[in-house]
């Protein structure tokens, strides 16, 4: 395959943003559009589903407690009930330095031992519960604080993380996206940096029904790939009654129901029973892992990023189009300049 | 004031610590609202909340540094927004001067805070209120908006600034379900109004309490109607209550 170009600054507003509209039923399934374009994929009774969490500053950087080396500790999975709580995670502990090294040139952390704390600025600090045995830098933590104030000292001593092909630091507010509300994604749902309001309401004009769930979106690369291969970790999402009442009434009549980013397909198959194309509202944990052969119950399109070779994120595409089509549609946007990652370019998918 | 409109509604209030806004999230706080109130002094908001189900949340509207953490820590507070009071103001540096001799850092902080951070935080909380199709914001303004009382410079054209973005607000987002109103209180007697006119005379100013009551009772009152009007002047929502 060509290289890959990487969006390397949060610009959301590229002016000649590609969109990559990969429709499995038309005659000639693979078309370049410039982003503008992208209500005009959408007709009357389609339903588009967006996450509307927020996302955390979910990377910490300290020392450990005994050794005193530095560390850096990066939120994987909420281990607490509902979206409220914020004490126990389940995270991976990077060695000395920031994201502006390579996650792979920091796997080097010090020993550690259940009972050990990590110490971070504005007086955070947490107790190591448990270290995997699948992997030692896969560590269960507690946030030692007052409940009512943790959120707080999560938000002053946490940055976003991020990684090392960014050109600067980003800001809290670099990884919000339009539909920001829940605070509980810890990478952002990226998918919808793209997504305008001017976007939405157009949509809502055309009859799009644009309705939203939150779904924990959690990290995405760890530097290892026998870390990487555990991703994504299981997820909390909630989807609200009437997000499942427009989906189900949309699978009845067989209207399309498009996922907008890979957090949200995960949330609404998890959420769907093995018989009749129907989700269920609540909350609930999103352990599906969407590879080549799953078979989907609810979503029948998805707009996500340009994803690299090896990811999770790219064997879920699989699950909407065959391998050939989407490597030939890959190495199209590749030819084209296609801006890859979180702040980059864009795919659509119709199955 | 309609109790049972207020019952369990989410609401934010910047600059709740003082004067009207601390009126405001006190009197919400009495009829079962839940509130959280945004203020840069921590003392001052011990003082807010003690004794309340007050929620308290350090926070400067006018840094941008600030506006994720404080609609993120507000939705773990509250899960959500109903009512976004805009009521942080600044007034620029006391006494007042003319325009001409007014120092750019100062006309730049003032729109900072009342026009930039407005719109700023406005901006981080709209989206859980077009997510579930409802929500108000409400923009405390000033008679200063459209009166150009000499000496007032930036404070009047920050507000004036703020009355036309609450209406062009109107004008795009509407019809998702969202009220946006641009309100003068009227003259208060507070710390504020006390820094631009030291020599007023206080029985002649609206206490800030009556005034919070009346702007309730007007807000659940209207809270249904779709009416085109955005900016009312002190005289066009104030239907109970003193005169001045």
């Amino acid at each position: 395959m060509n290289q890959i170009n990487i969006a390397t600054t949060s610009n959301r507003h590229r002016p000649n943003s590609q969109l990559l509209v990969i429709d499995t039923a038309a005659p000639h399934p693979i078309n370049h559009v410039n982003r503008q374009a992208f209500v005009d994929q959408f007709r009357a009774g389609d339903v588009i589903v967006v996450n509307a969490a927020a996302t955390l500053p979910a990377s910490f950087s300290g020392h450990h407690q005994p050794s005193e080396r530095p560390i850096e500790l990066r939120l994987a999975q909420s281990l607490n009930p509902g979206i409220s709580r914020f004490t126990h995670w389940k995270g991976v502990l990077f060695g000395a330095g920031d994201w502006h090294l390579k996650t792979e040139d920091r796997t080097d952390i010090p020993d550690l031992v259940v009972g050990d704390r990590l110490i971070f600025d504005h007086q955070l600090q947490a107790e190591i519960l448990h270290i995997s045995a699948e992997n030692g830098r896969l560590i269960e933590i507690a946030f030692i604080a007052e409940p009512d104030k943790l959120l707080h000292q999560l938000y002053q001593a946490g940055r976003l993380i991020q990684y090392s092909y960014h050109e600067e630091a980003l800001d809290l507010w670099d990884g919000q996206t339009i539909f920001a509300s829940t605070p509980i994604a810890l990478e952002a749902p990226s998918a919808s940096f793209s997504i305008t309001w001017e976007m939405v309401l157009g949509l809502q004009r055309k009859g799009v029904h644009v309705v939203s769930l939150i779904h924990a979106a959690g990290i995405s690369s760890t530097g290892e790939a026998e870390l990487d291969q555990l991703l994504p970790l299981p997820e909390y999402y909630h989807i609200p009654v009437d997000t499942a009442a427009v989906v189900n009434q949309a699978k009845r009549d067989g209207r399309r129901v498009i996922a907008l980013g890979t957090s949200v397909t995960r949330a609404l198959e998890s959420a769907a029973d093995d018989q009749h194309h129907q989700i269920e509202a609540g909350n609930g944990i999103a352990t599906l892992r969407l590879s080549p052969d799953y078979q989907r119950q609810i979503v029948t399109g998805l707009f996500t990023g340009m994803h690299e070779d090896g990811t999770s994120h790219l064997q879920l595409l699989q699950a909407f189009a065959p391998w050939p089509v989407i490597e030939t549609a890959y190495d199209q946007a590749k030819q084209r300049g296609y801006l890859w990652h979180e702040y980059g370019d864009t795919c659509l998918i119709l199955a | 004031m309609n109790q049972n409109h207020w019952q369990n509604k989410r609401i934010v209030i910047t600059g709740g610590t003082s004067g009207l806004g601390q009126a405001l999230a006190h009197q919400l706080d009495q009829v079962g609202a839940q509130v959280v109130i945004v203020a840069r002094n921590e003392q001052n908001l011990a003082k807010t909340t003690q004794g309340t189900n007050i929620h308290a949340l350090r926070g400067d509207v006018a840094n941008k540094h600030d506006i994720y953490r404080i609609s993120g820590e507000t939705a773990g507070i509250l899960g959500g927004i109903d009512y976004l009071f805009n009521n942080a103001s600044y007034l620029g540096q006391s006494p007042l001067r003319l325009l001409l001799d007014t120092d750019c850092e100062d006309i730049e902080q003032v729109l900072q805070t009342n026009l930039v951070g407005l719109f700023r935080l406005t901006k981080a909380f709209l989206p859980s209120m077009l997510l579930q199709n409802s929500g108000t914001v409400i923009n405390i303004s000033s008679d200063a908006a459209v009166s150009p009382y000499p000496e007032w410079g930036g404070y009047s054209i920050s507000k004036a600034a703020v009355d036309h973005l609450t209406r062009i607000w109107h004008e795009e987002l509407n019809e998702q379900g969202i009220r946006f109103l641009a309100l003068d209180p009227g003259d208060m007697h507070t710390p504020m109004h006390l820094a631009a006119i030291p020599d007023a005379t206080p029985s002649e100013l609206h206490a800030p309490s009556d005034v919070a009551r009346d702007l309730l009772s007007f807000l659940s009152q209207t809270a249904s109607t779709t009416n085109a009007q955005v900016r009312y002047g002190r005289s066009e929502w104030a239907t109970t209550g003193i005169t001045a």
